[in-house]
């Protein structure tokens, strides 16, 4: 067993994280029962603190607020009785980031005008939706996700649809596309189940010059909602895509 | 008891915010956020080098102090220095696993500032009064917390580094970080001070 003497020689690499885990050990057992070391810890905290907070400022994303409140209030028990305003704040939140970036995105493919930057691009909307898909799961309801892909070979078109039904929260679809080269709008979207029976559709609206956009709040249940299809103005599928529950992370 | 969103609290706050956040009270949780959120996810940030990691690690650190909360002993220490340990410690070991190394290889985005930096965040009380501590140590001192404490290196590696004794190092380590927290007592008590005064 170690003495005072000897831990306090350990404390400061300790407090500063780079003691090896052997002596991280031995420093913690030591630290269970004695008063005047946890003291002397404290203080070397204390002063580690000007350290941490100095640093600039990075900004935290608008709902990461809300996703810790979520996960604690869920982590006690407690949530789902105090905090459906939480959680539709949580959802709008998330919805805007989307939104936004989406209209940042659609700037980037005007200006650029390049493949490998559309799929850049589409990857990163993808990332987002599933995110996205986490901050749901992290409230308890269950999201779909799809990403869609081109029924051409020769098209770099893609994008991804996230889509809730349930209790938990009000039921929506967000859908993202991006397209590359020059197809004629208008252009659908289309949620059909097992039969082929359309659940769900209507128009894509187009952001800054070159992503399309659709979102609702449907009442009716899309729990059965399997297929997602985007129709070009002549109602040839373009882009499809299958519904499938999202993965936790 | 309510809380105020700025200015510092007292001890006795924190220990009662602390307590009021262990009992999953949305509004404490809120508070505890609101004031120490933005620290939290910066130094996430900083270590971990991206915005998504950062956001994980927040949530956890959050998530840790809500199960370890009933430990918090205000009198012991600020409820910043007990939040910011469990940030360091959470980044450290996530690093740790993620290079499945022995001792973590942290990603400094940015050095500590050598001079209190003038910048469009300075309104914020607690980060300037920590630059004003840092400004305090000699620029050996900073250097060394630097190494230690951003990019992992163990005191031992410092020392070949910079060519000096490990003894050398392991004081000079402590030396700074007393300094620091007796700057940073002083620069809190001022402030308290000076919130109670605005209250009054």
């Amino acid at each position: 067993m170690k003495t005072c003497l000897q831990i306090r020689e350990l404390l400061t690499e300790f407090a500063l994280g780079t003691l090896d885990p052997q002596d991280v050990r031995r420093v913690e057992r030591h630290l269970e029962w004695c008063e005047g070391c946890r003291k002397e810890l404290a203080e070397l905290q204390e002063g580690l603190t000007p350290v941490a907070l100095s640093l600039k400022a990075a900004d935290p994303p608008p709902q990461l607020e809300e996703k810790v409140v979520a996960r604690i209030l869920s982590a006690a028990g407690k949530w789902r009785s105090s905090s459906r305003r939480g959680v539709r704040a949580l959802v709008a939140a998330t919805m805007a980031a989307i939104l936004v970036a989406a209209g940042a995105l659609g700037w980037a493919v005007a200006e650029r005008r390049n493949v490998v930057d559309v799929k850049a691009k589409a990857a990163d909307q993808l990332a987002e939706a599933k995110r996205f898909a986490s901050v749901l799961q992290s409230v308890g309801a269950t999201p779909y996700l799809a990403t869609l892909r081109s029924t051409s070979s020769e098209s770099q078109s893609s994008g991804s649809v996230i889509v809730y039904s349930g209790a938990n929260l009000e039921n929506f679809v967000l859908v993202q596309v991006v397209l590359s080269g020059r197809q004629e709008s208008p252009y659908t979207f289309e949620l059909t189940d097992r039969r082929g029976h359309v659940l769900e559709g209507g128009p894509l609206t187009k952001t800054n010059n070159g992503t399309w956009l659709f979102y609702d709040r449907p009442r009716r249940n899309l729990a059965k909602g399997v297929t997602v299809l985007i129709l070009n103005k002549s109602g040839e599928a373009i882009l499809s895509g299958t519904l499938t529950r999202a993965s936790g992370k | 008891m309510t809380f105020d969103l700025e200015g510092p609290l007292s001890r006795e706050s924190e220990q009662e915010l602390m307590r009021q956040l262990v009992a999953g009270d949305e509004r404490a949780i809120r508070t505890v956020y609101s004031r120490f959120g933005r620290s939290v996810y910066t130094l996430a940030y900083r270590l971990l080098g991206s915005a998504e990691a950062a956001e994980e690690l927040t949530q956890d650190v959050f998530l840790a102090a809500w199960r370890k909360g009933s430990r918090f002993d205000s009198t012991r220490g600020r409820l910043s220095t007990w939040l910011m340990a469990i940030a360091h410690n959470l980044a450290v070991d996530r690093l740790r696993h993620d290079r499945g190394a022995g001792r973590p290889t942290l990603v400094l985005v940015e050095e500590l500032p050598e001079t209190p930096a003038v910048d469009e965040e300075t309104a914020f009380l607690e980060r300037d009064r920590a630059r004003r501590a840092l400004a305090g140590l000699s620029p050996a001192e900073r250097r060394l917390l630097s190494q230690a404490y951003f990019y992992g290196w163990t005191a031992r590696e410092i020392a070949e580094a910079e060519g000096i004794p490990l003894g050398t190092v392991k004081t000079r380590l402590r030396t700074a970080l007393i300094k620091l927290r007796t700057a940073g007592e002083a620069g809190s008590r001022s402030g308290v001070a000076a919130s109670d005064r605005r209250s009054e």
